[in-house]
């Protein structure tokens, strides 16, 4: 011992005291000891003094051996207590040891003293050695259930059945995932999972019974259908002979790791193919241009799989012209490199063709891994081409918009011009510094800038714009009207400007203007005109129907008038029935301003057919014939149609040869559409076998009031073939005649078969 | 302005006796006033010539007769409802209808005014006066009132 | 046939003083027999037509069974009196029939839409308009049934 053993004796004749220190330094043990002979001392020497043995005599003329083993039993237990005391009975012995001291002396024979000192210390280190060792093993017991109640692994152990024996809360949380249930004693693991896993597991717990211990992953199916990972290790549990009676199976939840690492392998999958399969190429080069690693993609664009390039340098494939601008680059000492690179060349492929390549390099040079330059590379030989084609038809464009005399311009979407043609630069009078500094809008008129804003704006949204028209000053001052189309350029998706064609259209739109003045106030004209005739109609007709009216009473209620007088009186009437018929045919005429406003579909037959029913009483006071061949139909106005034939109908009969009775033979034919136009026409002849004319009348006969013969001999105003020609006009057909005298007379009418609006 | 109307059919005579068709058909003839007079046989044949439907799709509704003469009593649609159709179709409201019946029945007549006829004449029973009456309504009709359009 | 019917009052509205006279001539040397009163103008017309002015006695003027209309009058004129009795319920089963030199297919087309019974243009000989007051007369007169008088004189 380290320290020398405090003692502690309680004993009221000091000689004894000496004499047990005696015995006690014979016995060979290092102490020091006091000495109490009362209860209180005994108790101050307990607290402050903290004995390692007390001896204590058993009769005390203030206190008792057995009172004090009671303090020393609540105060110090574990203190080994001897009783040394004159005289004991076998009685009180067994009491002085039930009541817990370690041993007892007789003073008569104290040289006992020193070996029971030594025993009593003895068994009370081991007594403590052994508490102490009990309450270790307590604690980790403690650590250790806690550790298996709340470890995130699951422990069950089963015995040899695989019935469950012990548990964690893990493993029942785990039951309870993968059979809805928690865990019991007694439960039958293998019946907890799904046939397929329960029969998986029973097999790896019988290899655990032959003795081996196990790890294995298993997705299983749990009661809701889904696969979860876990894994299971199952170790033996040996009993005393050694024989396993028992699996411990322990169970991890891995699902989120597979998961992860699932979900981590498809990316890489991913990633990989499409490394792969990617039109890029990516390349690694060593700063002197040797190709360190060459992707897949080499072998498709190129030519070369990966293989054959590595280890070349990538110089010996370049254009010679990229070459030599690369070569700089490559020579370059690396710190001065940019971090990236975007470069385009052509690179040879393995059949001798050029590939146009656009790459990016990333000069990795610095980074230890790498020290080299990354290239990914994409093939644009297709675009390249596409561009070359178009700079050269851009050329070609360009050529001629510097001839063309449309006025070209093309504008950034902030409103400079970026472009104009010689023929805008000549049209608006300003020179190419002019231009320079112009805005677009500068040289639209005022009127036009909000329609001018507009269009542009649509054209930078993409609108293709035609017969966008415009009003622009020039530098002189003068407004010019110009009209075209107006479209965006975009690049990468985004406008860059417009591109207008325009031509000057201010001499056109100031004939425009005049023509529709002209035909506003020809409309005017007509228009009072028409009103004129309906006045004309109703107030001179008025007058004329009384003379007529008065004369036919003159006449019956005069039957005493000569013979001249009775003339008179019929010549005036005549004259004011000739009157009403020029009045009642020139209204007629003048309502052929227009086809009208009733076009459709006219069966030509039905309308002659009409037309002969309300002519059959002239017809048979003349006893002609018409002979009718198959007519078309057309698109006209009804009405007019009907007029237009009978008036040709009854022309033909009317100048028949007299004592000849007259035929009228009608027949059509189709006939292509006019120049200019897409509609067919269809010509229409009216034939007689009467007196026909002089061709040299043929420009007269369709004007108004003209008259080839006396009116003794024909009646007529004059009006029919002028109301004929007006509504051939009107359906944008046309009329002509031709006859010689006494030959008959053919009148031909040319008409569309549609009517353009 | 002045304007004459084309009417395809000048007189739609709507008449189930045969004999009283036939012998108005004649006399019109006879009198040159029957050009283009378009018999019907009853009233739904009535409706489908005017509003062109049926085994008339192919006309144009919009070409209405001159004048309509009709009779009351007819197999299948009546007179009355002939008229009354007539009467409310934009196309045809101001066709003339004439009733040309042997009814005398006030009720018939003051049904025939409220919707809207032009006349209302009763068929005399006497042969002459019939051909004399069918004359003066011919003339009338078509020759001395101006259709509308 | 029952035989001619009573004879009719007919009021004709006109303003031309040479066709009252026409009229009146061929009236008066015809076997003409219904009664014919004339108006000179629209206003006058539905005087005569609703009792007013010189027409307030009722028996100077009796509930015509036909009206003869001109279009063309002074005052007011016959389109604008022709709306005005078909409005009237008590008026508008009085037939009218127009009777005018207007022949323009609008005032045509318009008379009918107000529920004119018949249109008929003013003839230019004396001889024809003794045939068109015959046919008038025969067709209003003798076998026309007009409705009944309900709304009284």
């Amino acid at each position: 011992m380290d320290a020398p053993l405090r003692i502690l004796i309680l004993e009221d004749v000091p000689t004894d005291f000496e004499l047990i220190r005696y015995e006690l330094r014979k016995a060979r043990l290092e102490f020091e000891a006091i000495r109490v002979d009362t209860r209180a001392g005994f108790i101050e020497a307990l607290q402050r003094f903290r004995p390692d043995l007390i001896i204590s005599d058993y009769t005390l003329p203030s206190f008792d051996g057995l009172e004090a083993l009671r303090l020393t039993r609540a105060m110090a237990p574990g203190v080994p207590f001897i009783i040394a005391t004159g005289s004991i009975n076998e009685e009180t012995a067994v009491g002085v040891m039930k009541a817990g001291a370690a041993d007892y002396v007789i003073k008569n024979n104290l040289v006992r003293i020193g070996p029971a000192a030594r025993g009593a210390l003895e068994r009370s280190r081991v007594e403590r050695a052994k508490e102490e060792a009990e309450a270790a093993l307590r604690k980790s017991e403690a650590n250790l259930q806690a550790i298996f109640n709340n470890s995130l692994q699951g422990f069950i152990l089963a015995d040899r059945d695989g019935s469950v024996l012990a548990f964690n809360r893990t493993a029942s949380r785990w039951a309870t995932i993968v059979a809805g249930r928690e865990l019991d004693e007694g439960l039958g693991l293998f019946g907890l999972l799904a046939p397929d896993d329960g029969a998986f597991l029973r097999n790896r717990f019988g290899c655990a019974l032959a003795g081996e211990s196990i790890t294995f992953e298993r997705e299983v199916r749990c009661r809701d259908g889904a696969g979860r990972w876990f894994e299971f290790s199952c170790v033996p549990v040996r009993g005393g002979d050694g024989a396993p009676t028992g699996v411990a199976v322990s169970i991890l939840d891995i699902d989120e790791r597979k998961r992860a690492a699932e979900a981590l392998r498809q990316s890489e999958l991913r990633f990989r193919s499409l490394v792969q399969n990617s039109s890029d190429i990516i390349t690694v080069l060593d700063l002197d241009g040797t190709i360190r690693y060459a992707s897949a993609s080499t072998e498709r664009i190129l030519g070369y799989p990966p293989t054959a390039l590595v280890g070349t340098n990538v110089l010996g494939y370049l254009h010679p012209d990229d070459a030599a601008v690369l070569l700089p680059a490559v020579t370059r000492p690396p710190e001065t490199l940019p971090e990236e690179g975007r470069l385009e060349f052509r690179f040879r492929h393995a059949d001798g063709r050029w590939i146009d390549l656009e790459a990016v390099g990333s000069n990795r040079v610095a980074d230890p891994i790498i020290r080299g330059i990354i290239v990914n590379a994409r093939d644009v030989t297709e675009r390249k081409q596409a561009e070359r084609q178009l700079r050269e038809s851009e050329e070609r464009y360009r050529d001629l918009f510097e001839n063309a005399s449309d006025l070209i311009q093309q504008v950034a979407p902030d409103g400079r011009i970026l472009y104009v043609n010689p023929a805008w630069r000549a049209a608006l009078g300003y020179d190419d510094e002019e231009i320079a500094r112009l805005s677009v809008l500068d040289v639209v008129h005022p009127a036009s800038r909000a329609h001018a804003e507009t269009v542009l704006r649509r054209a930078l949204a993409g609108e293709a714009l035609e017969q966008v028209e415009l009003m622009l000053v020039t530098k002189g001052g003068r407004t010019i009207t110009v009209e075209g189309n107006l479209s965006g350029t975009f690049k990468e998706g985004r406008p860059v400007a417009t591109r207008g064609i325009f031509r000057d259209i201010t001499e056109r739109k100031r004939a425009e203007q005049e023509l529709r003045a002209f035909a506003a106030k020809l409309e005017r004209s007509n228009r009072e005109l028409e009103d004129f005739a309906s006045v004309a109609a109703h107030d001179l007709q008025e007058p004329l129907r009384k003379i007529q009216a008065f004369g036919d009473r003159l006449r019956a209620s005069a039957p005493q008038l000569d013979a001249q007088a009775q003339d008179y009186l019929r010549r005036m009437q005549e004259a004011a029935r000739r009157m009403q018929a020029l009045i009642t045919d020139l209204l007629s005429f003048a309502r052929v301003t227009t086809r009208g406003d009733r076009l459709a579909r006219v069966e030509l037959d039905d309308v002659v057919r009409e037309a002969l029913a309300d002519l059959e009483f002239l017809v048979e006071q003349c006893g002609g014939r018409v002979e009718l061949g198959p007519l078309p139909a057309i698109e006209a106005d009804p009405v007019q149609m009907r007029q237009l034939f009978q008036n040709l109908i009854s022309n033909a009969l009317k100048f028949h040869r007299p004592g000849e009775p007259p035929v009228v033979r009608i027949d059509s034919e189709r006939l292509p559409p006019a120049e200019g136009s897409e509609v067919e026409r269809c010509r229409i002849r009216v034939r007689d076998n009467g007196i026909g004319f002089d061709p040299k009348y043929v420009g007269r006969i369709f004007n108004i009031f003209q008259r080839l013969h006396g009116r003794g001999d024909y009646r007529g105003t004059g009006v029919g073939l002028a109301i004929c020609r007006k509504i051939a006009q009107a359906h944008g057909g046309d009329i002509t005649a031709s006859s010689a005298p006494g030959e008959g007379a053919t009148f031909v009418v040319t008409l569309p078969v549609r009517q353009e609006r | 302005m002045e304007r004459r109307p084309v009417h395809h059919v000048s007189l739609l005579l709507v008449e189930d006796n045969p004999s009283d068709a036939e012998l108005t058909l004649r006399v019109l003839g006879k009198h040159r006033l029957a050009d283009r007079a378009y018999l019907v046989r009853d009233g739904a044949e009535a409706l489908e010539f005017l509003f062109a439907t049926g085994r008339y799709a192919s006309r144009d509704a919009r070409d209405t007769p001159r004048v309509i003469f009709l009779d009351l009593k007819l197999p299948k649609v009546g007179g009355l409802e002939v008229l009354r159709a007539v009467r409310s179709d934009p196309r045809t409201r101001m066709v003339p209808v004439i009733v040309l019946t042997s009814s005398r029945e006030a009720q018939d007549i003051a049904d025939s005014y409220r919707l809207g006829v032009n006349s209302y004449v009763v068929k005399p029973v006497d042969f002459g006066a019939f051909e004399r009456t069918v004359v003066d309504l011919g003339r009338y009709w078509l020759r001395l009132n101006e259709p509308p359009d | 046939m029952a035989g001619p019917h009573p004879p009719l009052t007919i009021l004709w509205a006109d303003d031309d003083p040479d066709d009252r006279l026409l009229i009146q001539e061929v009236l008066a040397g015809s076997r003409w027999r219904h009664r014919v009163r004339f108006v000179e103008d629209g206003e006058e017309l539905l005087e005569y037509l609703c009792h007013r002015g010189r027409y307030a006695d009722r028996r100077s003027a009796p509930r015509p069974s036909l009206i003869l209309l001109d279009l063309n009058m002074p005052r007011r004129d016959g389109r604008e009196v022709l709306a005005e009795i078909k409005a009237d319920p008590r008026l508008r089963d009085i037939p009218v029939v127009v009777i005018t030199t207007s022949r323009a297919q609008e005032d045509v087309d318009r008379s009918y839409r107000l529920g004119v019974s018949s249109y008929i243009t003013k003839p230019a000989s004396y001889q024809e308009l003794v045939e068109m007051l015959e046919v008038l007369s025969r067709y209003w007169g003798d076998f026309v049934r007009l409705p009944s008088n309900e709304h009284g004189g």
